[in-house]
């Protein structure tokens, strides 16, 4: 071993290496040798492919007891003097003679396998056992070593990576592309650093910079723009799977977003990659990390989670593991490991005892299998593993709330949270019980009632199925659904009490006549909002209330006030959808009463009106959810200051002499007294008060599911065939994978820091190679090895494996210095080149997988929209905070459900933010980031496709991200000085960093101008329409002709492959 | 074929090559200007049965017990102790820890056609109209048994994410059949039963394959698909526009000679012609009153209707792929109250589509399918509803190729196992895509380094149910 090692390696007689990590140099041998076949870039892809499925790693399913990837096994003599691979000696090699057997039923591969040997391939076998049968350890599993610079490349080269990229040129006689213009030059670097086109005044200045080192200025500049950060935390963001919701079934928000905050600062910071790498595995377990440790902690909790019932959450715990192990194979060992969840991998030395071993790093995360539901009051402060990560201000209010919150619920335990809904005997307020006892028995004589019925005058319905009133007392309501969210105008009169305290609801049976079998199968639910009561004297004075709290009957809660809480303020803490419990699915109201206290008592006198407004909502109560339905019903009235929802039970309970009364009686009227008497909602309202605060302070402050540690970790088991059920496999601990070594870390249990530590350290011989693999695809368009998630057998031997692994030590000798690295790649003259190539070149080097020229990249998702935000003014820039709305097209989320979900896209400044700020839902990401490839992060993904669809023309042309956009470009253009070409002029300069060129362009532009205004003068609607897309308010003060002619200019540039494209 | 598409193509199915190749253009670009994919595999690997699929799909896990697996045992034990024997170590749901008790059928049963199938009598359409069409399969088998993961594994064959679901895979191995609709249409019917289980886009995405590949979600309502509508402004405006684009776009490549750019016009001028095409396609403005009324149009919520006669249409018109999901068959608790309503919302245009599929000749090459997630249980739960259950449920399938009027499979007296004939997911997705003429072991696709198809290693084509 050249190096130190803290680890000691195993020879494993499985692994396809029969060594330990050896360096590389050795791997790739002479790269530039041409003659001999070369077992790991010439015979190991063939094998890998084609045989290692019955006769590689996996000894489960293992055929003939051959195990090809191991020269051991496979040159070993077998029965009767016969060789699978006898070096030196093809033709007494039986692998030879079964691969080109005449045959086919005896031709290996199987037929059945659907695989087969060209004969190119059969020979390069022949020749490889003709020159001995050489094994090689796969190029991946030893260290990478630097290989020293060639002097190719003279002249144009401008650092090592040009000297690697000249070598490989000139082996392929290609010679690389001129360099690029200027203006292509800082376009090319701002989309690529910052994700953000340039604006022209820095094109300008750097065309007519004549410094030698204007690039690397625009460089230096670039990489310290706080844009840096939010640009190089695309991929990884990816890598780590960030999202903003929980990914199964309700798919309901995950607050985590400080997380992706984190990645944005740690680029910006330039934080070394160990250290990103050992936060966010091991954040917890760093305490001079502090909050930050732990927000970067996030990363352990980017699984998959469930709240659906029923869910086993035995299960789901080992979904989690299989979720975590695949994810950090993906983003850091890019290696694909899921299949060693049942069987050792067939390719990889990768066994399923490595699988569980490494998932046995996180079994000492605090967590449950299946979460239930998140709608519970203040309970989610303490329930999940949340961690506010704000300032020191806003967590010593959200601490001190907190207290507050406990002790006012302290007092009044019975109201507040639904898990507290019994009674308790030991609070204070039950030595005031039997005043009130005695008070209730005498409050109205026997046989009468609090409640004075009510005589309905008339009742409307708007957006709701039409109301009829029967009787004078009853509305009748048919059983009908709305289609939206409804209101009803009730009118009444009566000898009504001198004050109205309280109104109650008195739900009848439906018509049986009204009811029609699909509208029984809706279901609908009760919930309404902003009641209003208003009495109009006979005098013409009004007087008018609003909801105080309303109680129910049908239900076993507590007085209902978040209802006032959150719908008289029309703002939704979204944990707190419990309220929409109270009032309930519609047939369940039946034969139930509702008691709606006023906020304040309204005077009543002779003559009067009484007018009660109130807006029905569905389930949830959110404004413009789906509607619910009033049931039929008469009303009541009442001036009692504490009419609970059943006040004659109550009273007759009290009436009843004490020793007669049944241990549940008692019971009830406690219950009855703890909710409903004067001190029960006094103190029952301070506890909501206190609860309501935190909640109202809490839930937008920023916050995250940190890790947290348990100090008896899950056991771990390997599971056979990987059936969560089977619990006969063997115990293991965290261990990294055994053919890449053993943690010197004594007896102790590993934990994931030292995971962390390990994939940083230089032992490591895959983390290096795939991060600078990735950066490479970034600002390249195409891997050095271009299977980027997997280096392993089934992946890619490298174009440039020498320039791979210089660079790959590069970064770990630097410190893992990220900026380094980008810097090193985009002052290369090989990232300097054009783009454009013709013909021949194409045809010389098709992929582009010699570098003879730079890529041309389709912009990633979210810049395509920072990039048509930025052009047209829209975009506002501040970085990193709650994730955010854009515009989505209605019901689009209609699927979900638990709650049903409404988009309600943002207003003001955050409709205009970057495109990685959008929430990530990822069972339905947005339709346009989606159409663009942006991957719904529900598992890792090192590598975005590049698609091009009709999918995708028509979210750029309709969707009215783009349509605003547009506008707000068009109202740019207009506001510029001269004609319609200096405008146009300008427009090109703003979108593509160019100005207009004379060669048919500016002319079709000029046209576009010209027959749009023609068009919209004669269409004024259709201009108007164009102009009302989006929040953004019309000028007054312009031509919405003219503006509406532009604004289609606008879409034409926005819509140019130029536009969109990095070149 | 041009030397750039030959190269794509190639590329597309070089594995090694996987991600520059992801970009890649399809199969026959330039012939008539279009960009139609079609279809990994330059035959199908053998003569198709059908050309394509229509999924009724009935999300939440209908009651095989109460639809087509009458088990007179359970009628009789009904209320009764469940045998431990047969749920022991077992997975369960929601009856996790409870009480497990016989439940029996809760409605009537009887035998419909010549055939005489038995099966509930709540679905008299689909009884008396299919019964002699459709093999009835008893002893479905899954590995699932919550809705979200159970929804991935009936349409992708694995429980992880990520992977394709079985129309993206057919879209990948034959391509579309009309140049400017989609391939893989998917519809969600409107309900309003507020128990509906949640559904996600990754029952119907592509997965690892590239996204041209996945099904897309059709809207009600004139606008199927997003944004499709121009802002407001006139067809001719908009072409005008994607004109002028096209032609900005031919200018520049003179210059930047990017063939990304010739597709990218290829794909506006798709999408101008799917602006026309699609609202067409999901109007049913010109059928016919009597074939509005053969599906029940017009009586009480009709939305899974609306969608089977559309689905009718999209089949017609080259569709290759369609899923019509319904969401409301979760019955946890007030089957008695539920189960017939929403059994009346589908059975009737069930039934319709597949008559008019045959009157229309398309039966013979249209395979339809009837089914759901899993099954419920044959205990009880909430005294009355049913549990998830998955270790045998019930669906069935008509037309291409299948058997008419059988019924394959069985279980044991109460219900709750297979005693005969599973027929695994892996084997139902193999046997699907045998009937379209593709090979399940050899469709394949190399992504991170692996082959993977449909049924990964899984699989057997269930011959006894093919004509």
């Amino acid at each position: 071993m050249p190096r130190s090692m803290n680890s000691s390696i195993n020879a494993i007689a499985i692994a396809a290496i029969t060594a330990g990590l050896i360096p590389s140099a050795a791997a790739w041998g002479d790269e530039n040798e041409q003659g001999a076949v070369r077992f790991n870039r010439d015979v190991r892809p063939i094998l890998s492919d084609k045989c290692f499925v019955c006769h590689g790693n996996d000894a489960g399913s293992r055929e003939a007891e051959l195990n090809l990837s191991s020269r051991k096994n496979a040159t070993a003599e077998r029965d009767g003097a016969r060789f699978a691979i006898k070096p030196g000696d093809a033709a007494a090699s039986e692998v030879l003679r079964r691969i080109s057997h005449g045959n086919p039923t005896d031709r290996m591969p199987p037929a059945e396998t659907g695989k087969t040997l060209t004969n190119a391939e059969i020979e390069t076998i022949e020749r490889w056992i003709h020159e001995g049968a050489e094994y090689e350890p796969h190029w991946s599993y030893t260290l990478p070593q630097r290989a020293s610079v060639p002097d190719a490349g003279s002249g144009w080269a401008r650092n090592a990576i040009d000297r690697f990229v000249a070598r490989k040129l000139d082996e392929k006689s290609l010679v690389p592309s001129e360099e690029a213009d200027r203006r292509t030059l800082i376009r090319r670097l701002s989309l690529d650093l910052t994700g953000l086109p340039p604006a022209p005044a820095e094109v300008e200045a750097f065309v007519n910079d004549t410094d030698p080192r204007a690039y690397e200025r625009v460089v230096d500049r670039l990489l310290a723009s706080p844009h840096y950060g939010e640009r190089m935390a695309l991929p990884w963001l990816d890598a780590a799977r960030y999202s903003d919701s929980w990914g199964y079934h309700s798919d309901n928000e995950r607050m985590v977003w400080p997380y992706r905050d984190y990645v944005i600062n740690a680029f910006n910071s330039n934080k070394s990659f160990a250290q990103f790498t050992r936060e966010q595995l091991a954040g917890d377990l760093l305490p001079e990390t502090g909050l930050e440790g732990l927000t970067a902690s996030t990363y352990n909790h980017l699984i998959k989670v469930t709240q659906e019932a029923g869910a086993q959450p035995k299960e789901y715990m080992i979904n989690f593991l299989i979720d975590r192990v695949s994810s950090v194979g993906t983003a850091w060992l890019g290696t694909t490991t899921a299949c060693a969840q049942c069987h050792d991998h067939k390719f990889d030395p990768f066994t399923a005892r490595d699988f569980y071993s490494l998932g046995a790093f996180f079994a000492d995360i605090e967590e449950e299998g299946h979460r239930g539901s998140t709608y519970r009051g203040s309970e989610f402060l303490d329930r999940f593993p949340i961690e506010f990560v704000g300032s020191k201000e806003e967590r010593d209010e959200i601490q001190r709330l907190k207290e507050a919150a406990i002790r006012a619920k302290q007092l009044a335990p019975t109201f507040g949270v639904d898990n507290l809904w019994e009674y308790d005997d030991t609070v204070p307020m039950m030595a005031g019980m039997d005043a009130w006892v005695e008070s209730l028995k005498n409050d109205v004589p026997p046989g009468e009632s609090i409640w004075t019925p009510v005589t309905i005058e008339s009742a409307t319905a708007v957006d709701h199925p039409a109301v009829t009133v029967e009787d004078k007392f009853i509305i009748r309501t048919p059983w009908t659904m709305p289609n939206k969210a409804g209101r009803v105008l009730v009118e009444a009169s009566g000898k009504l009490p001198d004050t109205i305290s309280a109104i109650q609801l008195e739900f009848l049976g439906p018509d049986e006549s009204e009811i029609k079998p699909e509208d029984m199968e809706a279901e609908p639910w009760l919930a309404f909002h902003n009641v209003t009561f208003v009495v109009r004297h006979a005098d013409g004075r009004t007087d008018e209330s609003g909801l105080d709290f309303h109680s129910y009957t049908g239900s076993d809660s507590p007085p209902n006030f978040h209802a006032y809480r959150t719908w008289t303020k029309k703002r939704v803490p979204y944990f707190r959808y419990e309220r929409d419990r109270v009032i309930d699915y519609r047939e369940e109201l039946l034969g139930n009463v509702a008691s709606l206290h006023l906020q304040r008592p309204l005077e009543w006198s002779d003559g009067a009106r009484l007018e009660i407004r109130m807006e029905l909502a569905w389930d949830d109560g959110l404004p413009n959810s789906e509607a619910g339905s009033l049931p039929s019903l008469r009303l009541n009235a009442t001036d009692h200051p504490y009419p609970g929802p059943d006040y004659g039970r109550a009273q007759a309970l009290a009436r009843k002499p004490e020793s007669n009364r049944t241990e549940e009686e008692a019971l009830e009227l406690k219950r009855y007294y703890q909710r409903f008497s004067e001190a029960g909602v006094t103190l029952g309202r301070a506890a909501l008060d206190a609860e309501y605060e935190l909640l109202e302070y809490a839930q937008y402050a920023a916050r995250t599911w940190a890790t947290q540690r348990i100090d008896e970790p899950r056991v771990t088991r390997i599971l056979p065939r990987g059936d969560w059920m089977d619990e006969s496999g063997e115990i293991v601990e965290p261990a990294i994978p055994e053919f890449l070594g053993k943690l010197d870390i004594g007896d102790r249990r590993a934990t994931r820091l030292d995971l962390a530590n390990w994939l940083v350290s230089v032992d490591n011989p895959l983390t290096s190679r795939v991060i600078v693999n990735r950066f490479w695809n970034q600002f390249f368009g195409v891997g050095l090895s271009n299977v980027l998630a997997d280096l392993g057998n089934q992946g890619e031997w490298p174009t440039h494996p020498e320039l791979l692994d210089w660079l790959a030590v590069e970064f770990v000798e630097s410190g893992w210095d990220v900026k380094h690295m980008v810097r090193l790649m985009v002052t290369s003259a090989t990232y300097r080149q054009s783009s454009f190539a013709d013909a021949d070149r194409r045809e010389a080097d098709p992929l582009n997988r010699y570098y003879s020229r730079q890529a041309q990249i389709r912009l990633p998702a979210e810049i395509l929209r920072d990039n048509a935000l930025a052009i047209s003014g829209l975009l506002v820039t501040d970085i990193g905070g709650r994730s955010v709305r854009p515009y989505q097209p209605d019901g689009y989320l209609g699927d979900l459900n638990f709650p049903r979900r409404v988009w309600h896209a943002d207003s003001g400044e955050n409709q205009y933010r970057r495109g990685m700020y959008t929430f990530w839902q990822r069972t339905h990401l947005h339709p346009t980031l989606q159409a663009f490839d942006a991957p719904s992060r529900e598992e890792a993904v090192a590598h975005r496709e590049k698609s091009n669809t009709p999918l995708q023309a028509l979210a750029l042309l309709n969707d009215p991200t783009f349509v605003e956009a547009a506008r707000a470009f068009g109202e740019e253009i207009l506001a510029q000085d001269g004609d319609v070409e200096a405008r146009i002029d300008w427009a090109m300069q703003q979108a593509v960093a160019r100005p207009v060129r004379q060669n048919g362009e500016a002319e079709l532009l000029a046209n576009t101008y010209e027959q749009s205004e023609t068009y919209f003068a004669n269409n004024p609607d259709e201009a108007a329409n164009l102009l009302g897309i989006g929040q953004r308010p019309i000028p007054s003060d312009v031509d919405r002709t003219s503006l509406a002619a532009w604004t289609a200019v606008a879409r034409v540039i926005l819509n140019l492959h130029e536009t969109v494209t990095r070149l | 074929m041009s030397e750039h598409a030959k190269l794509s193509r190639r590329d597309f199915l070089n594995a090694g090559l996987g991600g520059v190749a992801a970009g890649l253009v399809p199969g026959v670009a330039g012939a008539q200007g279009s960009d139609r994919w079609t279809g990994a595999l330059a035959s199908t690997h053998h003569t198709p049965r059908a050309k394509r699929v229509i999924w009724l799909y009935m999300a939440g896990g209908p009651s095989q017990i109460d639809l087509f697996d009458y088990k007179a045992e359970l009628e009789k034990r009904d209320g009764e102790m469940f045998p431990e024997s047969l749920t022991k170590g077992q997975q369960i749901a929601q009856l996790q820890g409870k009480e497990l008790r016989v439940f029996g059928p809760q409605f009537k049963h009887r035998q419909y056609g010549e055939s005489g199938i038995r099966m509930t009598s709540l679905l008299p359409y689909i009884g008396n109209n299919v019964a002699d069409k459709m093999c009835l399969i008893n002893s479905m088998r899954t590995e699932q048994i919550n809705h979200d993961t159970a929804h991935m594994f009936m349409n992708t064959g694995s429980q992880v994410a990520g992977r394709p679901s079985f129309g993206s895979w057919i879209d990948y191995g034959l391509g579309g059949m009309a140049g400017d609709l989609p391939p893989y249409v998917v519809m969600v019917s409107k309900e309003v039963d507020s128990g509906s289980q949640p559904l996600s886009n990754r029952q119907w995405n592509s997965g690892f394959l590239p996204s041209r590949f996945q099904g897309i979600e059709f809207q009600s309502g004139r606008t199927p698909v997003y944004y499709l509508d121009n802002p407001g402004t006139g067809a001719s405006h908009q072409e005008f526009l994607v004109d002028q684009i096209r032609a900005l776009n031919d200018i520049d490549r003179s210059r930047s000679k990017d063939p990304e750019s010739v597709t990218r016009n290829l794909q506006y001028e798709m999408a101008y012609r799917m602006q026309h095409s699609l609202p067409n396609l999901a109007s049913l403005d010109d059928e016919p009153d009597y074939i509005k009324n053969m599906y029940g149009l017009g009586k009480g919520n009709d939305s899974f209707a609306r969608n089977c006669l559309l689905a009718r249409k999209m089949a017609e018109s080259g569709v290759r792929v369609i899923q019509l999901y319904h969401r409301g068959w979760d019955h946890h608790k007030n089957l008695s109250n539920r189960f017939p309503k929403v059994c009346k919302s589908v059975d009737q245009g069930s039934a319709a589509l597949v008559l008019d599929l045959e009157q229309r000749g398309l039966l013979e090459d249209t395979l339809v399918i009837w089914g759901g997630e899993f099954g419920r249980t044959p205990m009880g739960q909430n005294g009355d509803g049913r549990d998830h259950h998955i270790q045998a449920f019930s669906m069935w399938m008509a037309g291409a190729g299948i058997k008419p009027g059988i019924i394959y499979g069985e279980t044991d007296p109460f219900g709750y196992n297979i005693i005969r004939d599973e027929v695994h997911v892996h084997d139902f997705h193999a046997t699907i895509m045998h009937l379209m003429g593709i090979d399940h072991e050899k469709l394949r696709y190399r992504y991170q380094g692996r082959d993977f198809r449909l049924t990964d290693v899984h699989g057997h084509v269930v011959k006894n149910i093919l004509a």
